[in-house]
């Protein structure tokens, strides 16, 4: 497989150490010892930050980069991996607090979901959309609410 | 015109948007250089143009079955069925490819809002059937919230199909099939 120019491995780099920050911090987020609707609704909160901070272009930027360029991707693909895991745990979490176990929503399963979206909503925030964003994030807040006083 | 937009289809395909010039299209379309702005007056306008096109004919197939007078498990299950056929055709390709480029030229972000708006409201419409199908309207999640949902994470599996990621997909598209199911038996 053809290794990463320096630029391209720069720009990895430079994604690499974004990531980990903003990791960090969702870490801490969801680590904490408080119901999950409060850690949703911490995660929601942090849109218009990481949006200002520009981590949702960089992500997108340096994606587009790497489709063209398979010796990059694996180190993406692991970028992916690590939210894709912390989404896993924090869902576990949520399933167990809201008794969902049988509901057929496993972690694994709505991990993608809901990283996909939250990845999609901010690409669309940078683009100027927000048609139909307020409605779902407002409807999952509900549901949320609707869990904790079952 | 047309070798142009298929050119630029092609090459946004197999190459990326980022290093696209005018006499790499011109090469590609077999044309004159000097055509590629006699036509379409910049290279950005005639990329805009091919993904315009290239979202008119995946419209068309998806409003068509949509369309149809089935019950929306089945429609679902097409659409999902879809997923290998537009991954080679390259669509979700050139629609990244464009995203991309728009967010460091904002001249290009209203086209792209266009192209996004143009699937939104065919899955308002769609969703919109499935609620009133399955009796969710008391859900709390109308067809425009689930719109913004459900376009964002299948655009999102197609990215991370195209990068070789798929932890999770077959999971997620077994659960709402099973779930989709569900609602049918009631």
């Amino acid at each position: 497989m053809t290794p990463a120019a320096p630029v391209d491995e720069l720009l990895l780099h430079t994604l690499e150490r974004f990531t980990g920050r903003v990791i960090d911090r969702q870490q801490a987020t969801f680590a904490a010892d408080a119901p999950f609707a409060e850690k949703w609704r911490a995660a929601v909160g942090f849109i218009e930050q990481d949006l200002a901070t520009g981590y949702p272009k960089a992500w997108p930027g340096v994606e587009a980069a790497v489709l063209d360029t398979p010796g990059m991707r694996d180190r993406i693909n692991a970028v992916i991996d690590r939210w894709r895991s912390l989404l896993r745990d924090a869902l576990a979490a949520a399933i167990d607090e809201f008794g969902l176990e049988r509901s057929g929503c496993t972690p694994e399963r709505l991990a993608p979901l809901v990283m996909r979206f939250d990845k999609g909503l901010l690409l669309e925030r940078l683009l100027g959309l927000d048609r139909g964003h307020a409605e779902l994030l407002s409807a999952i807040d509900n549901w949320l609410t609707s869990w904790e006083t079952t | 015109v047309t070798a142009f937009l298929d050119a630029a289809e092609r090459l946004l395909v197999r190459e990326g948007a980022g290093g696209i010039s005018t006499r790499q299209l011109a090469a590609e379309a077999g044309q004159n250089h000097g055509l590629v702005h006699y036509y379409f007056g910049s290279v950005d306008e005639l990329l805009l143009q091919a993904l315009e096109r290239f979202t008119g004919r995946v419209l068309e197939r998806q409003r068509a079955m949509y369309g149809a007078d089935a019950p929306f498990i089945e429609k679902w299950r097409t659409a999902m069925g879809f997923i290998e056929e537009d991954l080679a055709s390259g669509y979700p390709k050139v629609w990244a490819e464009l995203e991309a480029l728009a967010l460091d030229r904002p001249d290009m972000r209203e086209r792209l809002s266009a192209v996004n708006e143009s699937w939104r409201s065919l899955l308002r419409d769609a969703l919109q059937q499935a609620i009133e199908e399955y009796g969710l309207e008391d859900s709390g999640f109308s067809a425009e919230a689930l719109a913004a949902l459900v376009m964002q994470f299948n655009k999102g599996l197609l990215t991370e199909r195209l990068l070789g990621f798929d932890r999770g997909h077959a999971e997620l598209l077994a659960a709402i099939d099973r779930w989709l199911t569900s609602r049918e038996a009631r």
